[in-house]
C-alpha cells in the first residue's frame, strides 16, 4: 500500500507534517551522531539519537510510510544496542546510521515514486545489510567495553541533552513581501504611538492654564468690597470656581489615563517592532549547522580528517541572505577540504594535528556581515599561481611579476581558471570559484581571499545586512537628511572658515599634522553648490592616511540607530547611496554608501574637478578633447590604459567596476567606453548590455579589453553589443591606441 | 426591491399601531402579484450583468490641467502628501524621490512628466487638496505619485466612453485609451498596466 500515489488531500498534509518533523528530527539525529563519533558512549547523546529515531519511526507509521518505518526501526535497534553497551559506535556504524538519515529524506521526498519497490527499495535493503554488518559483534569486538560504558556516561550528564526542543519549534513560511509590509506597519505603529506623548504634554499645558484661571478667580474674589463677601457676585464667583475645579479634576483624571495609555501603547508598539525585526533574522547557526556533517563526510571520502568549527553561531542574519548563501558556502567548504587541507601524513610531517580544522565564522563588522571560511591547510602557492597565470597566457610574464598578491589571487575567480595543468601539488583551486563570486555578487557582496603559506587560506565574504540596525551619524545636506554609517567615519569636527587654506586652488585643513583636502557633500552627491553661510564648517573625515578627505556637510544632526531598508530594486544601484531608512518622525532618510563616496572623492580629485568650497576653478580647455571612460577593477590595468590614452591626447575618466562605470556613463558624456569583462558588482558584458538598452547610450562605441582570449568570449562580448574586442594577452600600446583611433578618430578635432 | 413574503403575518399589529396602518399592511395581495414577482426573480439577470461588465470602476484625479482616470483595481492607497527625500545623481524629472507610506518606502514619481500633462496656471489650481496616490498590482511593484486633486471612484459605463481625439490617437506613445464624459470634463482613461510598465522602465 504505497502512499506516494494516493491523491488524497488529507494524506498529503500528513506527509507534509512528516516531512517537517523529519527535518527537525534528522537535524537532532545528525548532531547527536556526529558527537557520538567523538565520544561513542556519551549517554545523553545516545539517548537523543535514539529518541529521534524512535519518534521518526512512530510518525512514519502514522503516515503509513512503511519503507521509512523499516529504516528508522533498524536505526533505533542499532542505537538501543549501543545504549546497552552491546555495540560500540565506531566509524562504520556511524557512517551507516548517517546514511540512514539520508535515506529517510529520500523516502519522504515526494519525487520518490513507489518507495515499496524500485531503486529506493534496493537502497533500503542495501542500507539494512550495511547497518547489520556494521553492527555485527565482530565489528564491535575490538573495544569490548560493555561494563565500562556507564562510567564516562556518569561524567557526561552536566553537558546537557541535545537542544531538541529548541530546534523542535514549529517553523512557518511567510513571503518576504508580507514580512516587509509587516515590519513597515510595526514601524508605523511605533511612530503613531510616539505621538501620544506630545499630545499628553499639550494637555498638561491646558491644566496649567486651568490653575492660572483659578488663581485669577481667587484674586477677583479678594478685591470684592468689604461687606459683599456673601453677596450675589461672590456666590456667582463661588459657582464658577466650583465648576472650574470640577473641570480641573476631570482633566487630571483623563491625563493620568492618557499617560498610562501612552506608556502601554509605546511599550506594545516597541515590542511589536522589535519582535517583527527579530523574526526576519535567523541565527547564523540555523543555516550552517548541517555543514558539520558535510565536512566530516567529505573529508572521510577524500581520506582526510576534518572538523568544522562554527563561531558566531548566534549572529543574526537576514533570512534571504542566509538562504542565498547556502550554495556558495557549501562550495567554499568543499574547496577548503579538497584543496586547502593536506593529507594526514602531510599534516603530521608539517607538525600539525592530523585533524584539520575549518572555521566558519560570522560577525557584524563595519556595517557589513562578514563570513569567514578559514582552513588551517597549506595555503596557496603564490609562485605557482603566478606561473599558472603566465603559462595559461592570461598575462605577460612582466606584467605578472608586477601584480600584487591581491591582484594575483583575483585570477582564482576567473571562469574556468585552474592551476591543475601547471602545478601538481596545489591542485585546481579555481574550479567553481567564479560561481561563488557570481552568487555573492548577487546579494551585493564581495569575496576576498588571503593566504599564508603553510598556515592556511581565508575566504572572506562581505555582505550587506539588508535588514539590520546600523549606527549612523545624521547630517544635513542641501536641506535633506543623510545618514553616514559610523563605521565609515574617522572623526567629525567643526572648522572655522579662517582655518581653511588653499593649495592650487583646492581647500584643505590641517589635522594632527596631516593636510586633509576638503570636498563638499553637495558636489559629491551632485546636489548643486553648497551655501556659504555660518562661521564654522561641519566636517566629517572619511577614509584614512593619504586617502582621507574632509567631507563638508551643512549640519550635524546627531547619532541615530537606523533600520536599513532596501531601495526599490528597479532604481538600480544609486551612486553613493547604500540604502534608505525611516527616522523617528517617519520621514525617509538615505544611508550613504561610504565606499562609493570615497571612490567618488578619489575620482573627483584625480580628475581635478574638485571645486571644494572655494568655487569653480575656471580654466576651461580651449578645444574639446575626446573623452574616454576606462572601466577596469585592476588598478594596474586602469592606470596603464589611462596614461596611454592621456598621452595620446584623450581626456580620460576612470571607473573602478561595471556598476561604477554604469553610473558614470549615464551622468557624463563620453565618446568611447573601454571596459574589462571580469569585475566585481557588475561585469563588462552586463555593462555593455545595459548601455545597448539605453536609448541615449545605444550608439556610444564600446571596446572590451579582457584577459579572456577564447573565441566564445569574443563572441559573447560582441553579441552583447561591443564594437571591438581586444585581449590583454596581446596588449600592446599601438594595438589599443590604433583601435581607439579607428573607432573614434584622433583625440582632438 | 422587496419580494412578497407570506411569512409576514399582519394579524398581530404592534401596540400603538393604528388600525388603519394595520389594515394597510394586512390587505390581501392582488391577483397574480406573487406569480409576477416569482417570474421576475427567476429570470436570468442578462441585462444587468452586461451592464456591470461594461461598468468598470475608475479613480478620477487631476494632474495640472488634465482630469484623468485610472482603473480602481490598481489604486492601493490615497493619502495626504508627505515629505519625500530626493535621490542624488538622478537627473531625470520622472523620479522625485522616496516617500514613506505606512512604513513602506516607495518611489515617488511625477506622473505628469511621463504623460506630458500641462502644468496648471494659478487661476486653474482649483479648490481641491493634493493627494498622494499609490498604484501597483500583483506583478508590478508599487509607486506613488502626487495628484493635484482626487475626485474619488466613478463607475463608468460603456455608454460614457468617447473615442480619443485624432491628435492623441496618432501620437506615438500614449497611455490614454478612451475618454470618459464626467461632469462636463473629458477625462482621459489610462491604460493601467501599460502605465505601470512604463513607470517601471522609467525607474531603471
Amino acid at each position: 500500500m504505497s502512499t506516494s500515489g494516493t491523491p488524497d488531500l488529507s494524506q498529503f498534509s500528513m506527509l507534509d507534517l512528516f516531512r517537517a518533523e523529519l527535518e527537525t528530527q534528522s537535524q537532532a539525529l545528525t548532531q547527536a551522531l556526529l558527537t557520538l563519533e567523538r565520544e561513542p558512549t556519551s549517554a545523553p547523546h545516545l539517548e537523543a539519537a535514539m529518541r529521534a529515531a524512535h519518534s521518526l519511526k512512530g510518525s512514519a507509521r502514522i503516515v503509513e510510510l512503511m519503507p521509512a518505518v523499516r529504516v528508522a526501526h533498524a536505526m533505533e535497534e542499532c542505537l538501543v544496542a549501543a545504549q546497552h553497551g552491546t555495540l560500540r559506535l565506531s566509524r562504520a556504524p556511524i557512517d551507516a546510521l548517517l546514511r540512514g538519515v539520508d535515506l529517510l529524506a529520500l523516502v519522504a521526498d515526494p519525487a520518490t515514486e513507489g518507495a515499496e519497490d524500485g531503486p529506493v527499495a534496493a537502497q533500503i535493503d542495501g542500507f539494512l545489510a550495511a547497518l547489520a554488518q556494521a553492527a555485527a559483534p565482530d565489528h564491535a569486538a575490538p573495544p569490548p567495553a560493555p561494563p565500562v560504558a556507564p562510567e564516562p556516561a556518569r561524567l557526561a550528564p552536566p553537558s546537557a541533552p541535545e537542544p531538541v526542543s529548541e530546534s523542535g519549534e514549529r517553523m512557518i513560511r511567510i513571503t518576504a513581501t508580507s514580512m516587509t509590509r509587516l515590519l513597515g506597519l510595526a514601524g508605523e505603529s511605533l511612530i503613531e504611538a510616539r505621538r501620544l506623548r506630545p499630545f499628553a504634554d499639550s494637555l498638561t499645558r491646558l491644566r496649567r492654564e486651568h490653575t492660572a484661571l483659578a488663581r485669577a478667580l481667587d484674586s477677583v474674589r479678594a478685591t470684592l468690597p468689604p461687606g459683599t463677601e456673601d453677596g450675589p457676585t461672590a456666590q456667582a464667583l463661588m459657582l464658577a470656581r466650583g465648576a472650574l475645579e470640577d473641570g480641573r479634576q476631570a482633566l487630571e483624571a483623563r491625563l493620568a489615563e492618557l499617560d498610562a495609555l501612552d506608556r502601554r501603547s509605546t511599550d506594545l508598539a516597541n515590542r511589536l517592532y522589535n519582535e517583527t525585526l527579530a523574526s526576519r533574522m535567523r541565527p547564523f547557526e540555523d543555516g550552517v549547522r548541517a555543514y558539520s556533517r558535510t565536512v566530516r563526510d567529505l573529508a572521510h571520502a577524500l581520506g582526510k580528517s576534518a572538523r568544522l568549527e562554527i563561531i558566531g553561531g548566534s549572529t543574526g542574519i537576514d533570512r534571504d541572505i542566509l538562504d542565498q548563501l547556502d550554495a556558495p558556502l557549501g562550495h567554499l567548504l568543499r574547496n577548503a577540504i579538497d584543496h586547502g587541507l593536506e593529507t594526514p601524513e602531510q599534516r603530521r610531517a608539517a607538525g600539525k594535528p592530523e585533524e584539520g580544522v575549518i572555521r566558519l565564522e560570522a560577525r557584524h563588522h563595519a556595517g557589513l556581515l562578514q563570513i569567514l571560511i578559514v582552513d588551517d591547510g597549506a595555503g596557496i602557492d603564490l609562485a605557482a599561481l603566478r606561473h599558472a597565470v603566465v603559462t595559461r597566457r592570461l598575462i605577460g610574464a612582466d606584467a605578472a611579476a608586477g601584480l600584487s598578491e591581491g591582484e594575483l589571487l583575483d585570477f582564482l575567480f576567473l571562469p574556468g581558471f585552474s592551476m591543475k595543468e601547471a602545478v601538481s601539488d596545489v591542485s585546481g583551486r579555481g574550479v567553481g570559484l567564479d560561481a561563488v563570486q557570481t552568487m555573492v555578487r548577487q546579494v551585493r557582496g564581495k569575496v576576498r581571499v588571503t593566504t599564508q603559506p603553510g598556515a592556511g587560506t581565508t575566504f572572506l565574504l562581505e555582505l550587506p545586512l539588508t535588514l539590520s540596525v546600523i549606527r549612523t551619524l545624521l547630517v544635513e545636506i542641501a536641506g535633506e537628511p543623510y545618514a553616514l554609517p559610523l563605521a565609515g567615519l574617522t572623526r567629525t569636527l567643526r572648522v572655522p572658515r579662517e582655518a581653511v587654506q588653499l593649495l592650487e586652488g583646492r581647500p584643505h585643513i590641517g589635522l594632527d599634522g596631516q593636510r586633509i583636502g576638503l570636498v563638499t557633500a553637495h558636489e559629491l552627491l551632485g546636489l548643486g553648490d553648497a551655501e556659504a553661510n555660518g562661521d564654522d564648517l561641519a566636517v566629517v573625515v572619511i577614509g584614512s592616511g593619504a586617502g582621507a578627505y574632509g567631507l563638508v556637510v551643512d549640519a550635524f544632526r546627531g547619532e541615530r540607530e537606523l533600520v536599513v531598508r532596501p531601495l526599490d530594486p528597479r532604481l538600480g544601484k544609486i551612486k553613493d547611496i547604500a540604502a534608505a531608512a525611516l527616522m523617528e518622525d517617519g520621514a525617509p532618510v538615505l544611508i550613504v554608501d561610504m565606499d562609493d563616496l570615497l571612490r567618488s572623492a578619489d575620482k573627483l580629485a584625480a580628475a581635478g574637478s574638485l571645486r571644494g568650497i572655494a568655487g569653480p576653478r575656471g580654466s576651461a580647455p580651449a578645444q574639446r578633447r575626446k573623452r574616454v571612460l576606462v572601466v577596469d577593477d585592476s588598478l594596474t590595468v586602469r592606470e596603464l590604459e589611462r596614461k596611454l590614452l592621456d598621452h595620446h591626447g584623450y581626456e580620460v575618466e576612470v571607473a573602478v567596476d561595471g556598476m561604477d562605470g554604469w553610473n558614470v556613463v549615464r551622468s557624463e558624456s563620453f565618446d568611447l567606453v573601454v571596459t574589462d569583462v571580469d569585475m566585481p558588482r557588475m561585469d563588462g558584458i552586463e555593462l555593455v548590455t545595459l548601455m545597448r538598452r539605453d536609448p541615449r547610450l545605444r550608439n556610444l562605441p564600446v571596446m572590451i579589453v579582457s584577459y579572456k582570449d577564447r573565441e566564445e568570449d569574443r563572441r559573447r562580448g560582441l553579441d552583447a553589443g561591443a564594437d571591438y574586442y581586444l585581449t590583454k594577452g596581446s596588449f600592446h600600446d599601438e594595438t589599443l591606441i590604433q583601435a581607439v583611433t579607428d573607432l573614434i578618430g584622433p583625440a582632438v578635432g | 426591491m422587496a419580494a412578497p413574503d407570506d411569512d409576514i403575518k399582519p394579524d398581530a399589529p404592534a401596540a400603538g399601531t393604528s388600525a388603519g396602518a394595520g389594515g394597510l399592511l394586512a390587505r390581501p395581495l392582488p391577483e397574480g402579484y406573487r406569480a409576477e414577482w416569482a417570474r421576475h426573480i427567476a429570470a436570468p439577470r442578462r441585462e444587468t450583468e452586461a451592464a456591470q461588465a461594461s461598468a468598470a470602476k475608475v479613480l478620477i484625479f487631476r494632474l495640472g490641467r488634465e482630469w484623468l482616470a485610472l482603473p480602481a483595481g490598481l489604486v492601493t492607497e490615497i493619502t495626504e502628501p508627505r515629505r519625500s527625500h530626493s535621490l542624488p545623481h538622478r537627473r531625470d524629472r520622472l523620479v522625485r524621490g522616496i516617500v514613506n507610506v505606512r512604513g513602506e518606502l516607495l518611489v515617488k514619481v511625477a506622473l505628469g512628466e511621463l504623460l506630458g500633462t500641462a502644468e496648471a496656471s494659478d487661476g486653474e489650481r482649483g479648490t481641491g487638496f493634493a493627494r498622494l496616490v499609490v498604484i501597483g498590482d500583483a506583478e508590478r511593484r508599487r509607486v506613488a505619485f502626487e495628484a493635484d486633486e482626487v475626485h474619488g471612484l466613478h463607475r463608468c459605463m460603456e455608454a460614457e466612453l468617447r473615442p480619443l481625439p485624432a491628435t492623441v490617437e496618432r501620437a506615438g506613445s500614449r497611455f490614454t485609451d478612451a475618454l470618459i464624459d464626467w461632469q462636463g470634463h473629458a477625462v482621459g482613461r489610462l491604460d493601467g498596466p501599460a502605465l505601470l510598465d512604463a513607470l517601471g522602465r522609467g525607474l531603471a
